[in-house]
């Protein structure tokens, strides 16, 4: 506190002496500052750190997010490593309380074995959070 | 590049049915079905269907659907109690025989490894499971009635598949499957050469549309399954078991009388098919070659002088060239270059002719459309423009990719995606506006689209297993095959949302 009370004397020093002024007095316009919240991953099928099983012939990867900035577009990108464009057949859907939710639907195709799943969900304002899980071919029925 | 090799021939198509199949007697049978099924079709349409998809973490719950009639039922407020899974364990026996004639000696009982489909009309309950290699089956699925089963041998494979139309499981139970002796079918495709054993044989139930296990045909192009005796109407369907080889798929039907005891035989005569390289080029809207991987494919819309459909699927190399094997008639192709923003591509469909007594066939350069800037502005059903709606288009054709954007807070949005008729779907993220579907034609470039959200009606209620909420759900709102709406549920097991009312 003895510091504290230091560096006021100080600054009321300084207004004095430069300003003829008891104290500063900031008179210029206030701007707001809008502060972000990033998106926050609420929950996801497979859970964090599973694998993603493709057992049958439509296997289901689900991600449920939400943004405190309630009305900001998010974007939401799905892809497996080692294939150059992204998953085109994403579907997006709305909860309540302002969640959102995306989901791909992958074949039971072999070749997917071995390879990464990932998703990664973008503000408005490029701010991201990003889930993958390794992909394990188990056999489609 | 994929290379295409011919598979056999031109289709001389005599079909030796030794017993006597009654047309008739089948186009009745299926005129019946059909009546029956549009009456289904009808008396269904007007309930409301909620699909409910339990999340992978609630392993003791299974995929099912509640029915709700919107003229009685009341929509808000619901509380969906979900069935409890119970399991049907048990084992498939069959009678090990290879007859190769009408004469059928006795087998002996094995065990048989089976693929067991269990699923109910207008239902999402069900799914596709497998026996283990003695034939021992154990299968979840949610208590309830009307359920469909079919088994189909695998091996040994040569055993007829089993039907059951209406099964009710209410409890676990142990149910052992005799698959029974069923009725020979037998014969030769001739004309195939080396490639005969590419071609899979497999028996498909007329009605049902249920299948049995393919089988392939033998170096001399033989093939003998066996059906059940309790399905009359039948197909033979014939078709590649390797994707490199165009041969096209081809289906046989005929008809097996209840009293028939004897084998059927079927024969079918191939000669030379006459395959033709088509080549070409493809290249960007702005005249540059393409280098990146398109997917190319091609769709038969009627073959010369040969029944039977035929999909071919190939990609370009990396200077745009490709190269297929097709057969002459009338086709249907499609250029569809990656989804992604970093691709400017859009896809391209057309048809053309494959000639006749061709070897070869140039169908020259193939040149991308360039995306197009779709704008527009959403507003409420009064009229007001609409924040935070969710636009998605889904493509009608190619490979149904989606485009989505957010409308701002003036409730207008503005997204690059190809020029193509969408399937369209807004979903309100705020207010009182249901989640509206339409389709809409391909769209200009630039094109100023206005879209008004429906009113709609609200759907709202809780999804509870045993009293405890089940969250984080997926919920579906089907209107016989309309899918109306979906969402999520909430960690405590709620949701709410509004349907479209009007078309």
């Amino acid at each position: 506190m003895t510091t504290f009370f230091k560096l006021m004397n100080n600054w009321h020093s300084f207004c004095s002496i430069v300003f003829m002024m008891p104290a500063c007095l900031y008179v210029g316009p206030i701007e707001e500052v809008e502060i972000n919240a990033p998106p926050t991953i609420l929950w996801s099928d497979p859970p964090q750190d599973e694998e993603m099983v493709l057992s049958s012939e439509e296997n289901i990867a689900l991600v449920v997010v939400t943004d405190s900035n309630d009305t900001e577009a998010l974007e939401f990108r799905w892809w497996v490593s080692g294939q150059s464009d992204e998953i085109g057949t994403a579907e997006i859907s709305v909860g309540i309380n302002n969640t959102k939710s995306s989901k791909v639907i992958l074949p039971a195709d072999e070749n997917l074995d071995g390879n990464r799943l990932y998703f990664t969900v973008i503000d408005s304002y490029l701010e991201s959070k990003q889930r993958s899980w390794d992909i394990v071919y188990e056999g489609g029925n | 590049m994929l290379a295409l090799k011919p598979c056999g021939g031109f289709l001389c198509l005599s079909i030796f049915v030794i017993s006597c199949s009654e047309h008739s007697m089948m186009e009745k049978s299926s005129l019946d079905a059909d009546a029956e099924n549009e009456a289904l079709d009808n008396m269904v349409d007007q309930q409301l269907r909620i699909d409910i998809l339990p999340n992978s973490t609630d392993n003791d719950l299974m995929p099912q659907s509640i029915y709700l009639d919107p003229d009685t039922d009341q929509l808000t407020g619901l509380e969906l109690k979900l069935n409890q899974t119970i399991w049907l364990t048990g084992q498939v026996q069959g009678f090990e025989l290879f007859p190769h004639t009408e004469t059928t000696p006795p087998g002996s009982i094995v065990p048989v490894a089976s693929q067991i489909v269990i699923s109910k009309s207008q239902s999402i309950a069900g799914g596709v499971f497998s026996s283990d290699e003695n034939g021992v089956f154990s299968i979840p699925i949610p208590a309830d009635t009307e359920y469909q089963m079919t088994v189909s041998p695998l091996a040994p494979s040569e055993l007829p598949f089993f039907v059951s139309e209406s099964l009710d499981l209410l409890n676990s139970q142990e149910t052992n499957l005799e698959l029974g002796f069923g009725l020979p079918v037998y014969g030769t495709i001739t004309g195939l050469g080396e490639w005969a054993p590419m071609v899979d044989v497999q028996l498909i139930d007329a009605h049902t549309g249920i299948k049995g296990a393919p089988q392939a045909l033998d170096s001399q192009g033989r093939f003998m399954l066996r059906a059940p005796s309790d399905r009359p109407d039948l197909q033979l369907r014939l078709q590649s078991s390797n994707d490199e080889w165009a041969c096209p798929t081809i289906n046989l039907p005929f008809r097996l009388e209840p009293e028939q005891q004897s084998a059927h035989e079927i024969t079918l005569e191939m000669g030379d098919l006459n395959m033709v390289e088509v080549t070409g080029r493809i290249f960007q809207s702005d005249g540059s070659r393409f280098y990146d991987r398109a997917d190319i494919r091609f769709t038969s819309l009627d073959l010369t002088d040969l029944q039977g459909a035929l999909t071919v699927e190939s990609s370009n190399d990396g200077e745009g060239d490709f190269s297929v094997t097709l057969l002459p008639g009338s086709w249907h192709a499609e250029f569809i270059p990656p989804f992604g923003d970093d691709f400017s591509a859009a896809p391209i469909e057309f048809n053309f002719e494959v000639p006749e007594n061709e070897t070869d066939f140039l169908l020259g350069d193939i040149n991308l459309r360039s995306k197009v800037r779709i704008v527009g502005q959403v507003a409420n059903h009064n009229g007001a423009p609409e924040a935070a709606v969710i636009v998605s288009l889904k493509e009608q054709s190619f490979k149904n990719y989606v485009y989505s954007v957010t409308t701002d807070p003036e409730g207008r949005f503005e997204l690059m995606a190809p020029s193509v008729r969408y399937d369209t779907t807004l979903t309100p993220s705020l207010g009182n506006s249901a989640i509206t579907h339409f389709s809409i034609p391909a769209p200009e470039d630039g094109q100023d689209i206005q879209w008004i959200l429906q009113e709609g009606q609200p759907v709202q209620g809780v999804v509870k297993n045993l009293g405890d909420p089940v969250s984080y759900a997926m919920i579906e709102i089907w209107n016989g095959e309309k899918k109306l709406a979906d969402s999520i549920t909430s960690e405590d097991g709620s949701f709410s949302l509004r349907i479209q009312t009007d078309e």
